[in-house]
């Protein structure tokens, strides 16, 4: 037994002092002890993963800037969820996906909504006119007052990182 | 298969499917993307990879 042990890692400390704290804030905002825990417990994977950690003088505002992030992400994937179970209502009953296959999809909807998120505002409108309105670069050119040529940047930039997301999930798979 | 030749090509497979959404795309295009697509198994596997089976981007 060494003389000086070893201070626990800084996350264990964080997690001992704070994790209760920050369960009771997500409480709060989603009204809701299971899920809190589920998000609490996100947000603290989310600090093992990055290099940074909280300052010491005040790791609350911090962890809440996190937790904020966690929280953003999560109702996002809950309205996606939603809004794909409202477009699958008004579908023919001989249609509907399984369980699984509900839950393949609305992962795929989530990752195409990370890429279309990750894209400059401009770069998406262009991806999103050409891709859902087929519309021609001269018409998007026209419509968003800018050169054909800049449109066709946008569009190569788009498809690198839908192509990029599509190595990603091959790669999972 | 260098990682250069397959980043280029992934690049060459982009520019075509850029091509390819214009919605101005001209006989002689096409023609010359169903060559480039066939002088080589590897574009193929570039343009499958950047286009996919996604019907929305084809």
């Amino acid at each position: 037994m060494p003389a000086h042990p070893l201070p626990p890692p800084p996350v264990a400390v964080l997690y001992a002092d704070h994790h209760g704290w920050l369960q009771g804030w997500l409480r709060r905002k989603l009204g809701d002890t299971a899920q809190a825990q589920d998000l609490a417990h996100d947000t603290f994977v989310q600090l093992l993963t990055t290099r940074h950690l909280p300052p010491l003088d005040n790791p609350r505002a911090y962890l809440t800037t996190m937790a904020k992030r966690t929280l953003f992400s999560f109702w996002r994937r809950r309205d996606l969820e939603q809004a794909y179970l409202e477009a699958l209502a008004v579908q023919p009953a001989v249609h509907l996906p399984s369980e699984e296959e509900r839950y393949a999809i609305v992962q795929a909807l989530q990752a195409v909504d990370r890429v279309l998120q990750s894209l400059p505002p401009t770069t998406r409108r262009v991806l999103l006119l050409n891709q859902l309105h087929d519309m021609p670069y001269r018409e998007i050119a026209l419509r968003l007052g800018i050169a054909e040529i800049t449109v066709r940047r946008h569009m190569a930039r788009a498809i690198d990182a839908c192509c990029a997301l599509d190595c990603a999930t091959a790669l999972s798979q | 298969m260098s990682a250069t030749s397959t980043a280029a090509l992934r690049q060459q497979a982009i520019a075509w499917l850029v091509e390819w959404r214009s919605g101005a795309m001209t006989d002689r295009q096409r023609q010359a993307l169903a060559r480039w697509r066939q002088a080589d198994p590897a574009h193929e596997a570039a343009w499958a990879q950047v286009s996919g089976d996604r019907k929305s981007v084809v």
